[in-house]
């Protein structure tokens, strides 16, 4: 997933330019405002919002869609259990009861989730992760926790890369598999085996580090000072998916 | 004579009891290129580790650009001297992009940022990946990936360089690039590779390890053309060389 998103993080949109720092500062309280957001119009309004911003950003539907996806097990759980489990007025299916409030309710969690996770995909999308750790690190977040989240991403994927080439050696050996001990045991071994080939990189890369003078302190290039279109462009963001969808409903709401 | 390295009785044994160096002792020369050959398990890798001052050897004395990496003072500045090329280039390319990582050991050493991408852009040129400055390491070629975990060390602008290893994985025409690149390079080297004839179009003089010992210490196409000493631990003749001997060799079909 890291992959697929460096390859959109290098667009050329006003969002891929922004200042990450701007852009953590307009989405953070955003993602906050939509938690506590308490109707479902009000966070689908901000859902569509959402979804315009990473359309703009350039993101096809496809990518979008399967990004979602990857949320969709804990919507349909939400999706399924909250109508049926909220005792109130509704109507029946069978033996089944559905309330219409349990319905509303996960209608406001499956939106608020959606949402927030389109404004993760923007936010990561659009920001090479290098510029994100020089915001996060300009942001006051500690050195540990900024070097901590760009060394995991930087080799989770060499990590997946080796559990690749660990299955293609298994499925080159006649292994399929299964429900079976043998099975749960191949497992094990293949899961004992990552770790410690990621402890033995663990080693050799913090060896490779100290031999580049590295002492503790992650030091990084430095990004230009604050821009006034970054500013006016992280207002924009806050306004467009806070201030204007509660317009809007509150105009529908009138009429 | 002005001796960048000097090496004297040293010993290593990893813990769990492997003896890695035993009694290790030479001196390289400045500007000297030096093979480090011998077969799996020789003590080559150990040995780069230890003129590093990655680990510390338990006996014996290294004397490497004025440092002695047992001193812990002396074991930091060495980074500013010495750079040492992993086998494995994703061990060392830890940034996002190539320019940051190249900018990462220079920017370790507290050099101002003009000289940082200054250094930045001359490592990258050296090694030709300007083009790619940008791109993530992941998505680089072997070749590229060696060039630019290179590019890293460069950018120290050392006195020294220790490569491990350094044509594993590479196609012939990125190994043909990297020994372009490293004629190019007025440093002392020290390279440990089983790839012989790449160490002949660099090195002028060789070491072989066995069993954590040095066993000979030479001129490389003497030493290399040795049958028998090559036979005896684990080698064998470069076939440029059995060639050069035989006119014959290498043309029947």
């Amino acid at each position: 997933m890291t992959l697929t998103l460096r390859d959109w993080a290098s667009g050329n949109s006003l969002l891929h330019r922004m200042d990450a720092r701007w852009k953590l500062v307009a989405l953070f309280p955003v993602a906050c405002f939509i938690v506590a957001v308490p109707h479902w119009t009000l966070a689908g309004l901000t859902f569509l919002v959402s979804l315009a911003w990473l359309r703009y950003a350039g993101l096809p539907w496809k990518w979008l869609i399967s990004r979602l996806a990857s949320v969709a097990g804990f919507l349909m759980i939400v999706g399924l259990v909250l109508p049926v489990s909220i005792p109130a007025e509704g109507w029946s299916f069978g033996p089944v009861r559905f309330s219409y409030r349990g319905v509303e309710i996960a209608a406001l969690v499956v939106l608020r989730v959606l949402t927030v996770t389109s404004l993760g995909l923007l936010l990561l999308a659009t920001t090479p992760l290098d510029c994100l750790a020089r915001g996060l690190l300009g942001l006051g977040l500690p050195q540990v926790l900024v070097q901590i989240l760009t060394m995991s991403l930087r080799y989770v994927y060499l990590l997946g890369a080796e559990l690749s080439r660990i299955r293609l050696a298994l499925r080159a050996r006649g292994y399929q598999r299964g429900f079976s001990p043998h099975s749960y045991r191949t497992t094990a071994y293949v899961l004992g085996s990552l770790l410690l080939r990621s402890q033995e990189r663990a080693e050799r890369v913090a060896q490779a580090m100290r031999c580049r003078a590295f002492a503790g302190q992650l030091r990084l290039l430095s990004v230009p000072g604050n821009h006034l279109g970054d500013v006016l462009l992280a207002l924009l963001l806050v306004v467009s998916l806070s201030l204007l969808p509660w317009l809007v409903l509150q105009c529908i709401q009138r009429f | 004579m002005s001796w960048i390295l000097e090496v004297q009785g040293l010993s290593y044994t990893w813990p769990g009891g492997f003896s890695a160096l035993e009694d290790v002792t030479f001196q390289v020369t400045t500007g000297e290129s030096v093979a480090v050959v011998g077969p799996n398990g020789a003590g080559k890798t150990t040995l780069l580790l230890c003129l590093a001052g990655v680990v510390l050897p338990q006996r014996g004395q290294i004397r490497i650009a004025g440092f002695d990496p047992r001193d812990s003072a002396q074991r930091q500045q060495i980074p500013r001297k010495v750079g040492l090329v992993f086998s494995d280039s994703d061990d060392q390319l830890i940034h996002w992009t190539v320019y940051d990582d190249v900018a990462f050991g220079p920017l370790n050493l507290g050099l101002p940022e003009a000289e940082v991408r200054r250094r930045v852009q001359r490592a990258l040129q050296a090694v030709g990946l300007e083009h790619a400055a940008f791109r993530v390491p992941f998505h680089l070629s072997s070749g590229e990936k060696k060039r630019a975990a290179l590019a890293g060390v460069l950018a120290m602008e050392p006195e020294i360089l220790l490569l491990d290893e350094p044509t594993l994985h590479l196609d012939p025409r990125a190994r043909r690039e990297l020994i372009r690149i490293l004629n190019r390079l007025d440093v002392t080297k020290l390279i440990a590779s089983h790839d012989l004839e790449f160490n002949l179009a660099i090195c002028q003089r060789a070491f072989v390890l066995d069993q954590g010992r040095l066993v000979a210490d030479g001129p490389i196409r003497k030493l290399f053309a040795n049958a028998s000493l090559m036979e005896a631990h684990g080698l064998e003749v470069p076939l440029s060389l059995v060639q050069s001997r035989d006119p014959l060799a290498g043309s029947a079909s």
